[in-house]
């Protein structure tokens, strides 16, 4: 699986940053190269099954006291 | 980066085609399990609700010409607390699409069983992604394409299947009392206030301008896509089935037949809901992708679009360990948030606009 990400993030790469690069701004290149280093470290993470909360859990438990006084099934 | 720009038609028929494909897919079983055979009456609670969300919305955009939601939550807020409501509305949209996406995944798993979730959300991603890299003018026109064809498919089905229909299973009304139709009306509402979308690209609409006109032609095409699917299910199986399917509005479509020539168009409903989705996880990408653009400050939005999608792809997978999971966050929690930033967050602002004015 870590083989198969990394390979994807190298597709990626090989794929995105010719146009990125066309742009020639230095500002949209290091937004490109830090989010896609967010999106790989997320990635990895869920790869490596390294704990992570789940956003929907988390709505869930902040919203279904409300959701049930609506009576919302 | 000079933006496109679409006409109001164009960006009506982007805010249907979003919530077509979810709706139709996802949030008629939804009604049901609330309203059961009295969704209809839901129906037009949440469609009259859902035009007063549309036109607070149209209010505040038409207060600030030119501008989307984002920037004039800054221009209200300030640029710190603009900044951090606008961060919110994206984090929103990003996670939406997450799980929209998945639903999507979920679905397509009952026609390809040996397919991996991972390759059937992510091949819609890849194509989203090339989708949104080109830009809103290129969505918009990609839509004036998809849509009339999703309404002629749709209607043709649900000519297809009307002879098979008793309307008296619809019989007796309001049998629970008002209080299931009142919750099936509020989650269809959640549905309703994906309207959101519209504040994303409102500064990219040519010649936009307070209409009650333009909002009565969105509901009134809302309504009639949706008026098939919600009483369909009920008024061919019987109302006591519908609460049983996982997908009503498939079941109903895998069940037309016309003398045996017609029939098996369960491949009708897969490609409705597959070019649906296309379309709505392109917008909601391109949405989040402009959206952080401006809140990176950058003037090209297409050097985020690759890393966001796989961003999404990857929340996608994580958003829910199976299906009636993430189902019932979408029948209960999901509304909720909706609502909170497609309503109550443009609502807020209205009203703040008009304080200071």
């Amino acid at each position: 699986m870590l083989v198969l990400l990394i390979l994807g993030f190298v597709l990626l790469i090989v794929a995105e940053f010719p146009s990125v690069a066309a742009v020639g701004k230095p500002r949209e290149m290091r937004a490109f190269w830090a989010l896609l280093a967010v999106s790989f470290l997320f990635c990895l993470a869920m790869v490596r099954r390294w704990p992570m909360p789940n956003p929907t859990r988390f709505v869930a438990a902040a919203l279904h006291p409300v959701s049930r006084a609506l009576g919302l099934k | 980066m000079t933006p496109a720009r679409i006409s109001v038609r164009q960006a009506a028929m982007l805010l249907i085609t979003p919530i077509t494909a979810t709706g139709h897919l996802l949030f008629v079983r939804i009604v049901f399990r609330n309203a059961g055979k009295d969704g209809w009456i839901s129906l037009g609670i949440a469609l009259a609700l859902g035009a007063v969300g549309l036109l607070i919305l149209i209010r505040l955009l038409v207060l600030h010409q030119g501008k989307n939601l984002l920037q004039i939550a800054e221009e209200l807020l300030g640029s710190i607390s603009g900044r951090v409501v606008g961060a919110l509305v994206l984090a929103h949209l990003l996670f939406v699409n997450a799980v929209l996406l998945r639903s999507f995944g979920d679905f397509m798993r009952l026609v390809l069983p040996q397919t991996p979730l991972i390759v059937l959300i992510g091949v819609m991603m890849l194509l989203a992604t090339r989708a949104a890299r080109h830009g809103l003018e290129v969505l918009a026109r990609t839509n004036d394409i998809m849509l009339p064809l999703l309404i002629a498919t749709g209607g043709l089905l649900s000519i297809l299947i009307s002879k098979d229909k008793q309307p008296r299973y619809l019989m007796p009304i309001l049998e629970n009392g008002w209080q299931p139709v009142l919750a099936g009306a509020l989650a269809l509402q959640g549905l309703f206030a994906e309207t959101l979308l519209l504040g994303m690209f409102s500064h990219q609409v040519a010649g936009a301008r307070s209409s009650l006109h333009h909002v009565l032609w969105i509901i009134g095409v809302l309504g009639v896509l949706f008026i098939g699917p919600i009483t369909g299910p009920p008024t061919v199986f019987g109302p006591a089935s519908v609460h049983a399917m996982v997908y009503p509005t498939w079941e109903e479509v895998k069940h037309v037949q016309m003398a045996d020539l017609i029939g098996n168009l369960d491949v009708m409903g897969v490609l409705l809901w597959t070019l649906g989705t296309s379309m709505q996880t392109s917008l909601f990408l391109w949405s989040t992708s402009n959206g952080v653009a401006w809140l990176l400050k950058l003037d090209d939005f297409r050097a985020v679009v690759a890393p966001l999608a796989v961003l999404t792809t990857g929340l996608a997978v994580l958003v829910s360990d199976n299906a009636q999971e993430l189902f019932n966050f979408l029948a209960r929690e999901y509304p909720l948030e909706s609502i909170l930033a497609g309503v109550l967050l443009p609502l807020g602002l209205l009203i703040w606009s008009i304080i200071r004015r």
